[in-house]
């Protein structure tokens, strides 16, 4: 059983993570004007409880190759070293890899304690994570040419019309394979120190509706300031195979983060052009940060579980 | 729109087209009026500038839809110009008209050559606006790229007129408010046909951008 404090912290970090996500699972309904900034919301939340609720515990298997056992007490510094990252990360107002950070934090404390359980899963996770980001942008430039090539002569209006409920569609699948794989690593990680509760479970699921409600707005704010929105089309393909590749992840217990393969879709999508201007500063800054942040939680949970044991 | 319009209704842009062709109706109008203008009737002067005044506060509403509702924010801007350039349309046919009616040329060989090509270049442009009209309800980019085409062979030909215009001006011994009226009217009827060109332009190019 896990103390009232650790409720606290989990459900603001699960809060911050789902708000941060918002714009990633239905940033580009909304700011293709598809669809309100509120009917984004409601299909985030959603999107992200129905997700939990079905495939939240595929993460469970993950979670125990990652964490030894003698590691189970330290599990609460992964979640206070992740709740800290997540609210710096909120401040800037920048896409975050919570999936990162909490893996990351995971091995931190093996690597202080008794090693890593299962060091080839860790290998193939973090194989995973720079993989997906490159098949991701591949499977984008080449639907996107072969959809660029095969729509010309199609009906326009009612191309734009199906594609437009693609997008809506996917933006629910998105949030739904947000809510199985990072809320379910969440809730599994949670899970592993306090067991499977009904407290635990409503704890989770209240924070991820209210994390997107009330937590979103920065974000969602940036729409169309600084996040570029997509065209159409690449909005339905982009969305779509970051959907297939988290989904695929998630049944085999990958902890993955949206925000990963979203980005990299929307760079497949900048290079799809045969005439392009592609920025590399901002693709740069977000690896960095992602890199920069699974050192510091690696680092930071490594030093605090030392501390704890000494 | 809510949710459940944009799922079974028309998509914005579409709707945005489907208004803009009130724009080129006026244009229409306004190019026939054109026509009696270059005949002799002075009411068609008047006339032109009510239905350029028509079209401007179409093309006001048309703007305010266009961003208040649910065209995609990469689309707004080229949305804006393309009605504008719509709007021009209109407003060059009322200048055209009214430059017409200010000044009637004296000398009777002048003045016929002048109206049996202003004649001819509106004989043009009535054909472009009815393709341009032919584009706003186009359902596929091949359809639209041939309507393009035949635009674009009509604005070449309008050159022509243009610069037949323009010769006989300079070489012919006219007194100088006739040169001037002259190159005014060619230089006017050749932007009408240029902007029948730009709108043309920015269909394919809208249409490329939704679709692509």
């Amino acid at each position: 059983m896990i103390g009232l404090p650790i409720y606290a912290v989990a459900f603001l970090l699960i809060a911050l993570v789902a708000g941060n996500n918002v714009t990633v699972c239905v940033g580009t309904a909304i700011a293709g004007r598809i669809i309100s900034r509120k009917a984004g919301i409601v299909i985030a939340a959603v999107g992200y409880t129905a997700g939990f609720l079905i495939g939240g515990g595929l993460l469970q298997w993950g979670v125990v190759q990652l964490l030894s056992a003698s590691g189970q007490g330290f599990v609460f510094v992964a979640i206070l070293v992740s709740a800290l990252v997540f609210a710096a990360a909120h401040l800037l107002r920048v896409p975050q890899s919570f999936s990162i950070v909490l893996t990351m934090s995971l091995l931190g404390i093996d690597l202080a304690d008794s090693g890593i359980p299962n060091l080839g899963f860790a290998v193939l996770v973090i194989g995973y994570w720079i993989g997906a980001m490159v098949v991701t942008a591949a499977l984008v430039i080449a639907l996107l040419r072969y959809s660029y090539r095969t729509l010309r002569d199609r009906s326009v209006w009612p191309t734009v019309s199906r594609i437009r409920i693609t997008i809506i569609a996917v933006s629910f699948l998105a949030s739904f394979t947000f809510g199985a794989n990072t809320i379910g690593l969440a809730y599994a990680t949670l899970s592993v120190e306090s067991g499977n509760s009904a407290y635990l479970l409503a704890t989770v699921i209240a924070a991820a509706i209210f994390g997107s409600i009330a937590l979103s707005g920065g974000e969602l704010r940036r729409i169309g300031n600084e996040i570029i929105a997509l065209r159409y089309l690449n909005a339905a393909i982009t969305q779509s195979v970051s959907v297939l590749i988290v989904g695929i992840a998630t049944v085999f217990s990958i902890p993955i983060s949206t925000a990963q393969t979203f980005t990299a879709g929307m760079y497949g999508a900048s290079l799809s052009y045969k005439t392009r201007l592609v920025l590399k500063k901002p693709l740069v800054s977000i690896i960095a940060t992602w890199t920069g942040t699974a050192i510091a939680s690696l680092i930071l949970s490594f030093a605090v579980t030392k501390l704890l044991l000494a | 729109m809510g949710l459940l319009d944009h799922l079974t209704g028309e998509v914005s842009e579409q709707a945005i087209f489907r208004r803009s062709s009130a724009i080129i109706r006026h244009a229409i109008k306004a190019n026939s009026m054109l026509a009696e203008t270059v005949k002799g009737d002075q009411k068609a002067c008047g006339m032109a500038e009510a239905i350029a005044h028509e079209a401007d506060r179409e093309t006001f509403s048309i703007a305010n839809s266009i961003t208040e509702g649910g065209v995609a924010p990469n689309l707004i801007d080229d949305m804006m110009r393309f009605i504008d350039t719509e709007n021009n349309i209109v407003d060059n046919l009322s200048t055209l008209s009214r430059a017409l009616c200010r000044y009637k040329i004296k000398e009777r060989p002048a003045a016929e050559f002048v109206n049996k090509r202003l004649l001819s270049a509106q004989s043009l442009i009535d054909e472009s606006l009815k393709l341009l009209l032919k584009m706003h309800e186009a359902d596929t980019v091949s359809a639209v790229r041939r309507l393009r085409a035949r635009v674009k062979d009509n604005e070449k030909r309008d050159d022509q007129i243009k610069e037949a215009l323009l010769d006989f001006a300079y070489e012919s011994k006219v007194d100088y408010k006739t040169f001037y009226q002259i190159t005014t009217v060619a230089y006017l009827s050749d932007d009408v046909m240029d902007g029948c060109e730009d709108a043309a332009d920015m269909i394919l190019s809208i249409m490329l951008s939704i679709l692509t």
